[in-house]
């Protein structure tokens, strides 16, 4: 019964990421890429210009896709990048860049310029180049992507900070907001660590507490309101450990699985998975339809999953349980506990 | 996907059932409650499918809440409103009450929302809060008919179950207000001209940075030439015209006191790069206690190396200090404090200060067989230039320059030019052509480094 025929009208997905490479010039402490797990993923080779051309024409042709969002490993490695956007704006779709910055100078932004990229995302970990650049095990970072991101703006792009709230970072969170923004930054992603991947290798050193990071949400919205300056969490906040409804200025977001807005992530080969955190492969778009593949019984297992501790929570459903991603990458289940909520469990109140 | 294909399968044959049993004149709503699972459910799915159309058994009173249940039905139910139990005798008809009334009117909506058909995003907030608010009463308005008889203990039941279904649908359809809400979906930007807005805001905070040296000058520049084109453009009248009249004053004000903080923080960037290169503390360095190990061993070393003058404890000493130096440089590099070429500079000026030092036999020792100066000065500068030159080049293409790690290795490599001349004139000729060759080739480069190295320090 599982086919094409029997999908959901309308029949569109509006948004999927394409990891375009898994190469990458840094080797963040955070990173949650799928290929780091501990468990094993499988090789993954570029397909040639050609093959992922014709792979994502397939893939928009079946979804409908309107955004695409390219992602990594650092995309600009891939030195047929400026080839895909060029596809890609041509299919009228809108493409923001996930980038470390590091290879952004001011020729490949004027390649890249010119209503190509809807938006650019780039991490900005701390004000402390010594913070950013051992978040980001790579020396230099900090000074070039604070630099492509003037650069960026020159250029009149719009461009996104990502923090990433780690331990190391989180003291110097509101001075990092005060960058970006003094930089031209036209908002920040404040996402707090999420382990996955190689992060999963260094949750203790990179976990913060659930005060401190509440701590940050109050900075966070103080900051949004003094400088009407968008600030988004979009890792989950659980709702069971922070008081979401205080902040007016904060945007939240939860997971998005199995819904219309689902995060479909396309790797390099052509693999996809439900979203860019998870290891879950629901098989090839090369192969299969893309519908046939996200209405597959590994897709809705993957929705349906929630952790039993949820069961009697008020918004269970809306929540789904955090990120069962980082459960699945960290503790073997999307139905697990996710490594943030087991660590504070204790604390948890569910929303009667 | 499959529940979908099946139910559709139900209600067509559903339809079927309803209609055959129509033409037969039997009792709809009665056929749709008793008899075997399967039958009610198949009828109460063509039953639903009439309700839908707007039909209902027993005649077309469009104020009777329609009769299709789900039938007891697992999963792929097919509910569509609750089942009215029948009239006591002389009592008020149950659809007359007004908890039925409101129950019914619950349920249609929620079923609508639950199935749907209100697509992905139903309601706003409130909206949510209100229905599931009115699904509870309608959970004890179920109770205050059961209790009063007026539905029997099967129909409490079913409803009691179905209840809990809508509600469960209701709360997993997120708000108006939470359709961007979604992992790691981008943000949805306001237009860069608002930054415009925002410049008096920036301002004093780029200058914070800047004057702290939180930034690279160079991004600075970037970030100032940015604003001074937003500030250009409002500084044509053209444009400022196309303000609202009652905005125009607010833009000026922006515009000039952007205008007077962009000064304030070119000013303190050029006064920076005039000035001449800075001690070390300036930068994150000065506190690092990595890099106070590895100058607590310049210091020691300098002056017995020097002055060619040291004791053996003085050198046991130094030979610990270099160890912890060594060890400490990695740790700089690995952490990224230090870029490899700049931690490999300061480690072969180590090294050279350490030769230095041991190149004279300890003053307290009468032993004389420890390696001597055999080398003229020339040929020691040309090869601790040598070696330093690819830490140079490394240390310029990284980009990162720490005045601290500048003031230390400049002097040196300095010094070593000034007494890279040619080999004293009792070495052979072409031994002395050979290292004037090799001299020449080395001193340029590192001139050209050390200058490139100047001109980037001085931009800082």
């Amino acid at each position: 019964m599982i086919s094409s025929e029997a999908t959901p009208s309308p029949r569109r997905h509006d948004s999927l990421v394409f990891e375009v490479t898994q190469r990458c010039n840094h080797a963040c402490l955070h990173c949650y890429n799928a290929w780091k797990n501990a468990a094993p993923y499988p090789d993954t080779e570029e397909l040639s210009t050609a093959d992922t051309l014709a792979m994502l024409g397939k893939v928009l042709d079946e979804s409908g896709a309107r955004l695409i969002s390219l992602s990594g490993g650092e995309p600009l490695l891939r030195s047929d990048i400026y080839e895909i956007v060029e596809f890609l704006a041509a299919r009228g779709v809108g493409v923001n860049l996930i980038t470390n910055g590091s290879l952004l100078t001011e020729a490949s932004i004027a390649r890249l310029a010119g209503g190509k990229i809807s938006l650019f995302e780039l991490p900005l970990l701390s004000v402390d180049r010594a913070v950013h650049d051992r978040l980001s095990v790579s020396a230099g970072a900090f000074d070039r992507v604070t630099m492509a991101l003037a650069t960026l703006k020159s250029a009149r792009q719009r461009v996104v900070a990502v923090f990433v709230a780690t331990r190391l970072n989180l003291p110097q969170w509101r001075e990092t907001a005060e960058l970006a923004f003094a930089l031209g930054a036209d908002g920040v992603l404040f996402n707090r660590f999420n382990p996955g991947g190689e992060g999963a290798r260094h949750i203790e050193e990179l976990q913060a507490s659930p005060q401190d990071l509440a701590s940050a949400l109050d900075a966070a919205e103080d900051f949004a309101r003094t400088y009407d300056f968008p600030i988004s969490c979009s890792i989950a906040m659980p709702p069971c450990l922070f008081d979401t409804a205080r902040y007016e200025r904060l945007t939240f977001g939860f997971c998005a699985a199995g819904t219309e807005r689902a995060y479909y992530t396309i790797d390099p080969a052509g693999r996809l998975r439900p979203c860019n955190h998870s290891p879950t492969i629901l098989g090839n778009v090369r192969q299969r339809n893309f519908w046939d593949l996200i209405g597959s019984p590994a897709a809705r297992d993957f929705s349906a999953a929630r952790p039993a501790f949820c069961a009697g929570c008020r918004i269970e459903a809306a929540c789904q349980g955090c990120c069962k991603a980082a459960a699945e990458a960290c503790r073997g289940s999307p139905r697990a506990l996710e490594p943030f909520l087991a660590a504070n469990a204790a604390r948890a109140v569910k929303v009667r | 996907m499959p529940y979908r294909a099946l139910n559709g399968l139900l209600v067509a044959a559903g339809l079927v059932a309803a209609l055959v049993l129509m033409v037969l004149g039997a009792d709809l709503a009665l056929a749709a409650r008793t008899g075997p699972r399967w039958k009610r459910r198949l009828v109460a799915a063509g039953l639903g499918l009439l309700a839908a159309l707007g039909w209902t058994p027993g005649g077309c009173n469009e104020s009777a809440p329609p009769a299709p249940t789900n039938g007891g039905a697992g999963t792929a139910t097919i509910t569509v409103s609750p089942v009215p139990a029948a009239t006591p005798a002389g009592g008020q008809g149950l659809t007359e009450t007004p908890q039925w009334t409101h129950l019914t009117a619950t349920w249609k909506e929620a079923e609508e929302v639950a199935s749907g058909r209100r697509g992905p995003y139903p309601f706003d907030e409130a909206g949510q809060k209100k229905l599931l608010a009115d699904l509870a009463t309608v959970g004890a308005e179920i109770e205050a008919l059961a209790k009063a008889s007026r539905l029997n203990e099967a129909e409490t039941g079913l409803l009691r179950e179905d209840l809990k279904r809508l509600v469960a649908g209701v709360e997993a359809h997120r708000p108006t207000e939470r359709v961007n809400f979604t992992c790691y979906e981008p943000m949805m930007m306001q237009p860069s001209h608002d930054s415009l807005a925002r410049l008096e805001a920036r301002l004093p905070l780029l200058e914070k940075l800047a004057a702290a040296e939180k930034i690279h000058p160079d991004a600075v520049r970037k970030v100032l030439a940015t604003i001074e084109e937003d500030i250009a453009f409002l500084e044509v009248k053209d444009h400022l015209n196309e303000f609202e009249p009652k905005q125009r004053p607010a833009a000026e004000k922006v515009r000039d006191a952007a205008r007077a903080a962009l000064d304030r923080v070119k000013t303190r960037l050029d006064g920076s790069a005039q000035t001449p290169p800075r001690p070390a503390t300036p930068d994150n360095l000065a506190s690092n206690k990595n890099w106070a190990i590895v100058l607590q061993y310049w210091q020691t070393v300098t002056p017995l190396a020097e002055s060619g003058q040291s004791t053996e404890k003085q050198r046991e000493d130094a030979e610990k200090y270099y160890t912890a130096a060594t060890a400490a440089l990695k740790r700089l590099s690995d952490a990224g404090e230090l870029t490899e070429g700049e931690a490999g500079l300061v480690l072969t000026q180590a090294r050279c200060l350490r030769e230095d030092m041991l190149r004279n036999p300890p003053t307290d020792s009468n032993v004389t067989c420890y390696v001597m100066a055999i080398f003229p000065p020339q040929q020691q500068s040309l090869d601790r230039l040598s070696a330093r030159l690819p830490m140079l080049k490394k240390m310029l293409e990284a980009g990162k320059l720490h005045p601290a790690v500048i003031e230390k290795i400049l002097p040196p490599i300095e010094a070593d030019l000034k007494q890279l001349g040619s080999l004293p004139a009792d070495y052979p000729a072409n031994m002395r052509e050979a290292f004037d060759k090799q001299a020449a080739a080395v001193r340029a480069e590192v001139e050209r480094a050390v200058a490139d190295l100047k001109k980037a320090a001085e931009a800082k």
